[in-house]
């Protein structure tokens, strides 16, 4: 006889039933269910296969200790793999399917595999299937080897919701000790929050069926509810504490129902109250894995919480004084129950799939279900996340919260306190001392544990199918510490984390060993305390959320435009405009841009101010350049370097006024430099005579670059003199556009003459729009990015972090004077003359030409010499384009002693392919630089 | 060379997000000033004697909001001259077109604000520099305690809103299951 | 996540903070002679303490650098000093 549904009783609504299937074959619970109440209900048993052997395996736990019954289930068109039955709350219309099983849980077509067992131990894929080859056998392998099945579409609107929370106490579980602690701190005027893992508050109540302080479980659980939410206490049931993390830290998985993700609350809590409860453990003996095979705590469950009798024969076999309270539960539900003394000697399981008895110390018992109860192990994994010590209690046989920590202690059953009575004073006592162990002598319990060397099969982790024998091997091939035997069995590995297999595993060692079971210890308890999907912590860590670009005022014009954008440098940019292909509207924009002008949005520049009476000595020292003597209405190009003496990043410093400097550095280095420039400040400087300011965001700029850019901007209105005498490159001046203050700088990226002009955001559209108009009549029009890049190749401007890598230094750029002559202290000086950076064979930047016919050189092809018979690289092509403007394809490389080879051939290899080069000046255009200062 | 136009949408123009317990809009101040410098100094310029953190409630359009140790944030303040102020010590710098603002409003503005930020109101802060979502953010309390403003750089304008629509239909729902 | 003490701010998550390096690296003087080995000290040692360690942290929201003491084992904060003045 199977389990079946008692007529009432239990906290499942018998008005609401709901249709589900398992396997194929259609049942129905009630609301209120789970998935493993609803089929032991239905008195179905098999429930699934083990993991290695195929066996037919039931339900052991009634929540989160069951390592047996996984279920895929699909409910209207989504599909989840590998749900626990056992904490799955049931929902009409769900399909469920046996993981690990085919064609299903009762009739497995690989049941087979259990007859090769003495091949399949621990390890066994190290050892055995070799010859001709592990190859051979590794697909078929693997394939057996994972639990459930993915279904490659994604369930929508499967987002997790994040927040922040906190609070002064959290009590963690909602069982008797943590309702009377939350209550009791509540009314003291203490800000709590209680959590409990069930939809039902009451933790054990229900399953140990009797009457608290005078009242019945469901009356009692209620008032509690009730003073604590009158008090001002938070509750929240559904919710697991599944890990604590640095300084009080706690990570609750909030449920949503089925088909949602669940709701993750980062709970940062002042102090924390553990009541999360003991568990029972089970007792090692042969076939200890046969479905009907249970813990005396779920068996009490499925009839407290669920109303549903597992057995109607049933033999109790354990070795302590809790187990005696459920028999009586049991008998008064209509079973009959006979006790057995798990220490009168070995125990065997009797049956296959149906079980039809039990053997204890000789004697034999008839029984359709098992329930054992080896004794209460406390469920301690959260202590030791928050770096708590246990303690062995030989009296309990158990692991206990070790002395109390600062910021958290335990209660009740958690903390060892099994007795009802100890374990509420206990509660009531966190608010007065925080917590004072009350100690009784109310449990009695005779230790037996697994004796290596026993006859028959004995399962230690019944999801991972590790079994004594196991546990004997492993100490054979000496992985002996609890951590190895771990590994090397995979015992504690499974879903179920070891929460039914520590103990056993442990004490099997240790008996192995020789060792006291403390002397043997634990292996690590890490979060998650029970498995969470992957959305917990992703939230909006996805999509445009997860690393926005930053966005141009211009964008909706440039779009108008006929912009194709792009990631540049993490903003969205225009990379060409038009309705012609890339490589078209490219062409055409080089071209244009040579011919009269091109305009582009060149925003993202970065913008940032140093001012203060000591700011001229500072941007000295950050530059490798002089910038000391750089004049007002001034601009320099200059390199910041690492302390390593690398290119960090190039641009131009600006002068304003003698203790007022604009640094504009390339654009995707803007934050970097800003941060490196506050570290600087704070760093050995006075920071009250010196001050940094970002103010990219504050300005827009748009450059206007080409033979005709003069006659463009003096379009503007301004009232500037624009003629090269009066207004030379590598200056700037002030002035007013829309009555807002403007700043135009000549500098150049194309090597053209160039203008570029910085506005307040507010009125870069219209200044977009004139300048637009206005070189339209010229043959002017915008440029994006990609053409940019282009321009400034021909010129031989560098791009940083594309022509440069991370060991390229200034003087590898053609940049040495400051090396040789810069008096003055600055950033990286002294790594300039480490012995790499006077190596001779260092990497330099130089051009390379080829035929014209040829096409373009790959960029990141390898520049190759041939030594001793082996082909070396000794350089990279960093940006290669074909050229309109020159008519022929050119390119910059990084290369040894790049400045002696001028003029030479050198070999480019890329995927096998071999071409010849010349190197050449990286200035392919205007040497003279007649063009940029015209 | 990729054209990320479909990628990428276009910016909606949201001025205002309502949902139930929570309305979000966009304000723009006129003016908003950076300056760096003793305190003392600061006050003297901008006439302005105190500077707010979190979660002190200001009121009014003209505030000045502490950022760092030598560092503030004057809204609607008065028109100063950009650069180094000898005189005074203070580097002064408009801002007005850098920052994006936001008002957050209704029963459920503190339950947004902390789906992005670990605020508390019963943890002060000197200063209302936060990380909203990772984005670097002001974040203070305006008029009334369940009514905050929020600025972020006005170049990730557009991620807030994108943001702020998710975070906010997420809190709202949250408030009435 | 931890909690870390930034001297003007208060208390805050330990995403807005950045490590900046160990207490006691000073920068040789580079207008003097500075032997590769000073220099190699200086970019690359460091002492890693197992336990108390005092370092230089920076509280990336507000860009104050300041020393904080750290069990590097306990991961509990055992001091934080201000490297500013206080505001005037």
């Amino acid at each position: 006889m199977t389990g079946s549904r008692i007529d009432s009783g239990g906290l499942i609504d018998r008005a609401k039933p709901l249709g589900f299937s398992f396997d194929g074959r259609a049942y129905s619970g009630y609301s209120g269910d789970t998935l493993a109440s609803a089929l032991l209900a239905n008195g179905v048993r098999v429930m699934g296969r083990s993991f290695k052997y195929h066996r037919p395996r039931g339900v052991w736990g009634a929540w989160f200790d069951d390592p047996n019954a996984i279920f895929g289930i699909r409910l209207a068109d989504d599909e989840f793999p590998n749900c626990p039955a056992t904490t799955t709350q049931l929902v009409d219309g769900m399909q469920a399917r046996a993981v690990n099983a085919w064609p299903s849980a009762k009739f497995d077509i690989k049941a087979g595999l259990d007859l090769f067992h003495r091949w399949l131990g621990a390890g066994f894929y190290y050892k055995t299937f070799m010859w001709p080859g592990w190859g051979l056998f590794e697909p078929a392998i693997r394939r057996m080897a994972g639990l459930g099945h993915l279904d490659l579409n994604t369930v929508a609107g499967y987002v997790s919701d994040q927040l922040h929370d906190s609070c002064d106490f959290l009590v963690i579980g909602g069982g008797a000790a943590g309702l009377t602690a939350a209550r009791a701190m509540a009314e003291a005027g203490q800000d709590i929050v209680l959590i409990d893992d069930h939809p039902e508050l009451g933790g054990g109540l229900y399953r140990r069926g009797l009457a608290i302080e005078g009242e019945t479980p469901q009356v009692w659980i209620a008032s509690q509810h009730k003073a604590i939410r009158q008090a001002g206490g938070r509750i929240m049931t559904s919710t697991t504490g599944f890990g604590i993390f640095d300084h009080n830290l706690v990570g609750l998985a909030e449920d949503r129902g089925f088909s949602r993700a669940p709701r993750l609350h980062r709970m940062r809590a002042s102090r924390i109250v553990m009541a999360t409860g003991a568990l029972d453990r089970p007792i090692t003996f042969a076939n200890n894995d046969r479905p009907g095979i249970m813990s005396v705590e779920a068996a009490t469950e499925y009839l407290g919480r669920y109303g549903v009798l597992v057995g109607r024969h049933i033999a109790l076999v354990s070795n302590n004084s809790f187990a005696g309270q459920a028999a009586a539960q049991l008998r008064a539900a209509g079973a009959e129950v006979t006790g057995c003394d798990a220490t009168q000697g070995p125990i065997r399981a009797l049956g296959g799939k149906h079980l039809s008895g039990v053997e204890v110390g000789g004697k034999r018992y008839g029984c359709d279900t098992i329930l054992a109860s080896g004794g209460l192990t406390p469920i301690v994994h959260l202590w030791r996340h928050a770096g708590g010590k246990l303690n062995w209690r030989d009296d309990l046989a158990a692991f206990v919260p070790g002395n109390p920590m600062e910021g958290m202690i335990a209660i009740g059953a958690a903390n060892g306190t099994f007795d009802m009575d100890e374990a509420l004073a206990e509660a009531r006592s966190v608010v007065k001392s925080g917590g004072a162990s009350v100690r009784g002598d109310h449990y009695s319990i005779t230790p037996i544990w697994p004796k290596p060397g026993a006859k028959g099969r004995q399962w230690i982790d019944f999801q991972h199918d590790v079994t004594l024998k196991d546990v004997e091997q492993a100490a054979r091939e000496n992985f002996v510490s609890v951590e190895h035997l771990k590994r090397y069995t995979t015992l504690g590995m499974a879903s179920d984390q070891g929460k039914t297999s520590n103990m056993a595993g442990l004490v099997a060692m240790a008996s192995i060993q020789g060792k006291s079971i403390p002397e043997t210890g634990t292996t690590t308890f890490r979060p998650p305390f029970v498995p969470v999907p992957l959305e917990l912590y992703r939230g909006q860590n996805r999509g445009h959320t997860r690393n926005p670009l930053k966005r141009l005022p211009l964008e909706a014009v440039h779009r108008a435009a006929g912009a194709a954008m792009g990631e540049y440098g993490g903003w969205l940019r225009p990379g060409w405009y038009g309705e012609k292909s890339a490589e078209d509207a490219i062409r055409a924009e080089c071209a244009m841009a040579r011919k009269a002008a091109g305009i582009f949005d060149s925003s993202p520049l970065g913008k940032i101010e140093v001012m203060g009476p000591d700011a001229e000595a500072f941007v000295n020292f950050i530059y490798y350049n002089t910038i000391r003597t750089l004049k007002p209405g001034a601009i320099r190009y200059g390199f910041m370097l690492t302390e390593r003496g690398i290119v960090y990043d190039d641009g131009v410093i600006s002068r304003l006024g003698p203790q007022r400097f604009v640094i504009s550095c390339s654009s995707s280095h803007v934050d970097g430099v800003n941060a490196n420039l506050e570290a600087w400040r704070q760093d050995g400087n006075d920071p009250d005579r010196l001050f940094v300011h970002d103010t990219t965001a504050n300005w827009a700029t748009v450059t206007v670059t080409g033979p005709k850019a003069r006659e463009i901007v003096a379009e503007l209105g301004t009232d500037l003199d624009f003629s090269p005498d009066n207004f030379p490159h590598m200056t700037f001046r002030e002035t007013v556009f829309l009555g807002a203050p403007a700043r135009i700088a000549r500098v150049s990226f194309t090597g053209d003459a160039s203008y570029e002009i910085s506005v307040p955001v507010a009125s870069v559209e219209t200044l977009w729009k004139t300048l637009i108009a206005a070189g339209g009549s010229l043959g002017a029009g915008p440029v994006g990015l990609e053409a940019l890049s282009v321009l400034r190749a021909e010129k031989g401007y560098l791009i940083i972090g594309k022509d440069t890598d991370g060991e390229t230094m200034p003087h590898d750029l053609g940049f040495g004077i400051p090396r040789l002559k810069k008096q003055a202290e600055y950033v990286g000086d002294r790594s300039l003359y480490s012995e790499v950076a006077q190596l001779e064979t260092r990497r330099q930047f130089v051009g390379l030409a080829v035929p014209e016919r040829a096409g373009p050189l790959p960029t990141g092809a390898h520049l190759v010499d041939t030594r001793d018979g082996r082909t070396v690289s000794i350089g990279i092509v960093t940006s290669s384009y074909d050229s309109p403007c020159l008519g022929k394809p050119i390119a910059l490389a990084l290369m040894e002693c790049g400045q002696e080879r001028m003029g030479e051939q050198v070999t480019v290899l890329h995927l096998g392919e071999t071409r010849m080069a010349q190197v050449t000046s990286p200035c392919f255009l205007d040497p003279a630089g007649e063009r940029l200062n015209a | 060379m990729r054209n990320d136009n479909l990628r990428w949408a276009v910016p909606v123009e949201h001025k205002v997000l309502e949902l139930s317990g929570l309305t979000i809009r966009q304000i723009k101040p006129e003016r908003m000033t950076v300056i760096s410098g003793p305190f003392r100094a600061i006050t003297k310029a901008t006439g302005i004697d105190r500077a707010f953190g979190w979660p002190e409630v200001l009121d009014g359009d003209t505030y000045m909001l502490r950022l760092r140790r030598d560092r503030v944030l004057v809204v609607d303040g008065p028109d100063l001259a950009d650069g180094w102020n000898a005189e005074l010590g203070l580097a002064i710098s408009d801002m007005t077109g850098g920052y994006a603002v936001f008002e957050i409003e209704g029963a459920e503005a503190l339950a947004f604000l902390r789906r992005g930020a670990s605020v508390d109101v019963r943890t002060p802060s000197p200063s209302v520099n936060r990380l909203f979502h990772g984005l670097a953010a002001m974040i203070y309390t305006w008029r009334d305690q369940s009514r905050f403003r929020i600025h972020v750089a006005s170049h990730m304008q557009e991620a807030f809103w994108t943001l702020a629509r998710n975070l906010a239909g997420a809190a709202s729902e949250h408030a009435t299951t | 996540m931890q909690l870390f003490p930034c001297p003007f701010c208060g208390l805050r998550d330990e995403r807005e903070f950045h490590f900046a390096g160990e207490v006691g690296k000073t920068r040789p003087k580079t207008s003097e002679p500075v032997s590769d080995a000073d220099w190699n000290t200086y970019l690359n040692t460091q002492r890693n303490e197992k336990g108390a360690a005092r370092e230089i942290w920076c509280h990336v929201t507000c860009q104050e650098y300041f020393v904080m003491e750290r069990d590097t084992v306990s991961m509990d904060v055992l001091e934080t000093v201000a490297l500013r003045k206080e505001p005037s």
